[in-house]
């Protein structure tokens, strides 16, 4: 289903023939026939335009030639041609008369779900109010660097997308999230993003050190950190109201050292400028409540990055000392991962920007911020199940995963 | 649809007339939103909440950036400028292919400084496109400072000036710029003194239900609850969205329109954020306001004036408006006004809605960036 994002300029006339003279037209059609380089064929093509152009008093409709610089005889001045020289003219094949090569989207579904006509589109989404009544608008203007361009956009049901892109952290408020990790099926927010980057430059360095509870009482870990430690946890389920006084020990053991190797010399210049910003609580992190930057980073690193918290983990079992608290910390915190990385296949998305299209009696099902998109608006159809609509960002989804398209 | 000359009444009274109106635009009508010049206070049903990102988005991209001969189409014309010396510097450096990428990297920054904090955010703020830092210096009467402009490879200076330790100068004033950035530096002076002169254009929307006639409700309840949301409530974004419901929290009460929300109007509500305001408004015959005693320490005494809570309670129960975030982390606010009293309990509850841009934020739009 292709929908055109502007107006259509092309009007549908009746073409107007004429009666032309035979003889005339019959042996400038064999000099064009007979061209043997595009300058014989450019100068018959000028010669049999020249013929057929209307008289003055031609009752047929006139207008000017679209292309009047593919002629030997070019002038600025408008030449005026109607529907019997367009019908003979040597470039008909190449003219743009008539032809539509406005930019349009093309609506690709994704599954099996039964999708509403072009016109409900038109109507609802593709439609905005102006000062001179209705005109078309591209619905992801401001939301995609790609709209009003030429592109394709995706229909899926909303139990499809879910199960395509499974949300692994249901305890977070996705409205500031800015993307999705498909390995660990998690949203990513804005701090997020910037530690991703600095991620990969320090991945390789970074370096455990398994020292009892020292490092707590060393301050790498504030009061004021423990404090929105122990609220993250609980909120998260990384700890429980029926844990003893030990676990909730063991987590400030957990988080201060890793707030130590973030520290580390080897990876704590490229990492300094990032652990001492401020974060806005919902806004830049998913938390409720801010700690420091190193804590702030120390948490999201455990959740993004589960397979650092395996490397902990192995560290811990070559030291006998170790208390089982924190084997049973990481149990709760280290989310299994939804996917290896594969070849070709992106990991990281952006939210895509969506628009719901849905019964009234479903409305209350629909949830405008999920992990790997955002819904803009909401349209009511007759159907039987939310569908959206969503502009992909470049990504091609009908690649059974998300690739990017090149484009 | 709501009493249009009740909520005009009242917002003129409140903003004096000083701030343009609009009330309840047909929905998705986004032209009549978009260009507005000046501050503007939009009224909508609360269905219409449904589309807030949307409507943002429409109001922030529309065709205003292209508008010829308007302040936005002169702010244009100097950002080209700064995009086009930004790209002939750098191709010299990493060639044209690679300058292009730098010159989009940049385009995209200001294009979301302007939609997010205005044109005065290009120079000014934490997101602003250059950077003066203070260099050390012994000297204890004299202040040296460098300004940064960003580059592929690290910020580079590109003007220094010194100042005497309390001499008031301009952000762009006294700078001994280095010849190669002359020309840069010379549009980022026009920039300056543009967007200084250029006005802000400040929106607040208000999505508003009621469940009776607004006429019913106490008039300096209302007035409150408006000029709170107008002058304390609100950010100094430039679109600012809140939702207002008002509230009939009597059971006995007549007047009742609206038991409950409909379909859309309950899915709306889903984008208002927690940490609002509950506003309650105990009508005159609420026992809360005959005790000498219990006026005296409100609102604990609201909130233990049982038949009020109880009412309040059970309305909002009915309404299931528990089940979602707007209840959440709310603060009460007794309404203290009693020469107008009215028979009709009620509260008003208001909280502000995801608009879907990051201005708060470290300024990173998700489309963008991955």
């Amino acid at each position: 289903m292709k929908i055109p994002l502007t107006e259509s300029l092309i009007v549908d006339v009746v073409p107007e023939f004429r009666s032309i003279s035979s003889t005339k037209s019959t042996l400038l059609l064999a000099n064009l026939l007979e061209a043997k380089s595009d300058r014989e064929y450019r100068k018959a093509a000028t010669n049999l335009r020249f013929h057929l152009q209307p008289e003055n008093d031609s009752k047929t409709t006139k207008y000017s030639c679209l292309h009047p610089s593919w002629f030997d005889d070019y002038t600025k001045k408008d030449m005026v041609v109607d529907a019997t020289t367009c019908r003979m003219c040597g470039y008909r094949q190449d003219c743009t008369l008539g032809q539509d090569q406005r930019d349009y989207v093309e609506i690709v579904s994704l599954d099996n779900s039964r999708i509403p006509p072009k016109k409900y589109f038109q109507e609802n989404c593709f439609t905005a109010y102006g000062k001179n009544g209705t005109t078309v608008i591209d619905p992801f203007l401001g939301f995609s660097s790609r709209s009003g361009k030429t592109r394709k956009l995706y229909i899926i049901s909303q139990n499809e997308f879910s199960r395509r892109f499974p949300n692994s952290n249901s305890n977070y408020e996705f409205d500031s999230s800015i993307g999705y990790d498909r390995n660990t099926g998690q949203s990513i927010w804005p701090i997020d993003q910037l530690f991703l980057q600095q991620y990969e430059l320090i991945s390789g360095k970074l370096k455990f050190e398994i020292i009892g509870d020292k490092d707590i009482f060393d301050n790498k870990l504030s009061i004021i950190d423990q404090n929105c430690l122990l609220k993250v946890a609980y909120e998260n389920g990384w700890l429980l109201q029926s844990d003893a006084g030990n676990v909730k020990l063991g987590i400030k053991i957990l988080f201060s050292r890793l707030i130590k190797t973030l520290k580390h010399r080897g990876i704590y210049p490229q990492m300094r400028n990032l652990l001492l910003l401020s974060m806005i609580p919902k806004i830049d992190i998913p938390y409720n409540y801010s700690g420091s930057g190193h804590l702030n980073i120390a948490m999201r690193w455990a959740e993004l990055k589960p397979n650092d918290l395996e490397r902990y983990r192995q560290h811990l079992k070559l030291d006998e000392t170790e208390d089982p608290v924190q084997e049973l910390l990481l149990s709760r915190i280290i989310q299994p991962l939804f996917k290896e990385q594969n070849e070709g296949v992106v990991q990281y998305l952006p939210r895509f920007p969506m628009i719901a299209i849905s019964p009234s009696k479903l409305f209350k099902n629909i949830e405008f911020e999920q992990s790997v998109g955002k819904i803009i608006d909401v349209n009511e159809n007759n159907g039987d199940e939310i569908l959206l609509l969503i502009d992909s960002l470049g990504f091609d989804l009908s690649a059974g995963g998300a690739i990017n398209d090149g484009s | 649809m709501m009493d249009l000359e009740c909520v005009e009444s009242i917002l003129n009274q409140i903003t004096g007339g000083s701030t343009n109106l609009i009330l309840f635009p047909k929905s998705k009508d986004y032209s009549r939103l978009s260009g507005l010049e000046e501050n503007h206070i939009i009224v909508s049903s609360l269905s219409q909440l449904c589309d807030l990102p949307l409507r943002i988005r429409r109001i922030m991209y529309s065709e205003k950036l292209n508008e010829k001969d308007s302040a936005v189409s002169g702010i244009d014309r100097i950002i080209k400028d700064i995009l086009s010396i930004y790209t002939e510097i750098l191709s010299k450096e990493i060639g044209k292919v690679e300058s292009t990428k730098w010159r989009d990297n940049l385009y995209g920054n200001i294009r979301q400084i302007i939609a997010g904090e205005g044109p005065f955010g290009i120079l000014n703020g934490r997101n602003a496109i250059i950077e003066i830092v203070e260099v050390p210096n012994e000297d204890r009467i004299k202040i040296i400072q460098e300004m940064k402009f960003s580059f592929p490879h690290g910020p580079k200076i590109i003007a220094k000036r010194i100042i005497g330790v309390g001499e008031a100068v301009e952000r762009m004033e006294k700078w001994d710029v280095d010849d190669s950035f002359a020309d840069l530096f010379s549009v980022l002076q026009k920039l300056n003194s543009f967007s200084a002169i250029t006005t802000s254009t400040r929106i607040q929307h208000i999505f508003l239900w009621s469940d009776m006639p607004l006429a019913n409700y106490q008039p300096s309840f209302l007035k409150r609850i408006f000029s709170d949301y107008i002058y304390h409530f609100s950010n100094n974004s430039p679109n600012d969205a809140v939702v207002i419901l008002l509230v009939n929290t009597s059971t006995n009460s007549t007047t009742l329109e609206k038991a409950s929300f409909n379909q859309r109007e309950y899915l709306a509500l889903k984008r208002a954020l927690s940490g609002g305001r509950v506003y309650l408004c105990p009508g005159a015959n609420e026992e809360v306001f005959t005790d000498p005693v219990l006026r005296l320490n409100r609102p604990n005494s609201v909130l233990e004036s049982k038949t009020y809570f109880d009412d309040v309670e059970t309305r909002i129960k009915n309404l299931k408006l528990f089940d979602l975030r707007l209840m959440k982390g709310v603060r009460h606010i007794v309404s203290e006004a009693t020469h107008d009293l009215v028979e009709t309990s009620s509260i008003a509850i208001m909280s502000s809605c995801w608009k879907g841009t990051w201005t708060e934020s470290r300024e990173v739009d998700g489309e963008q960036v991955i």
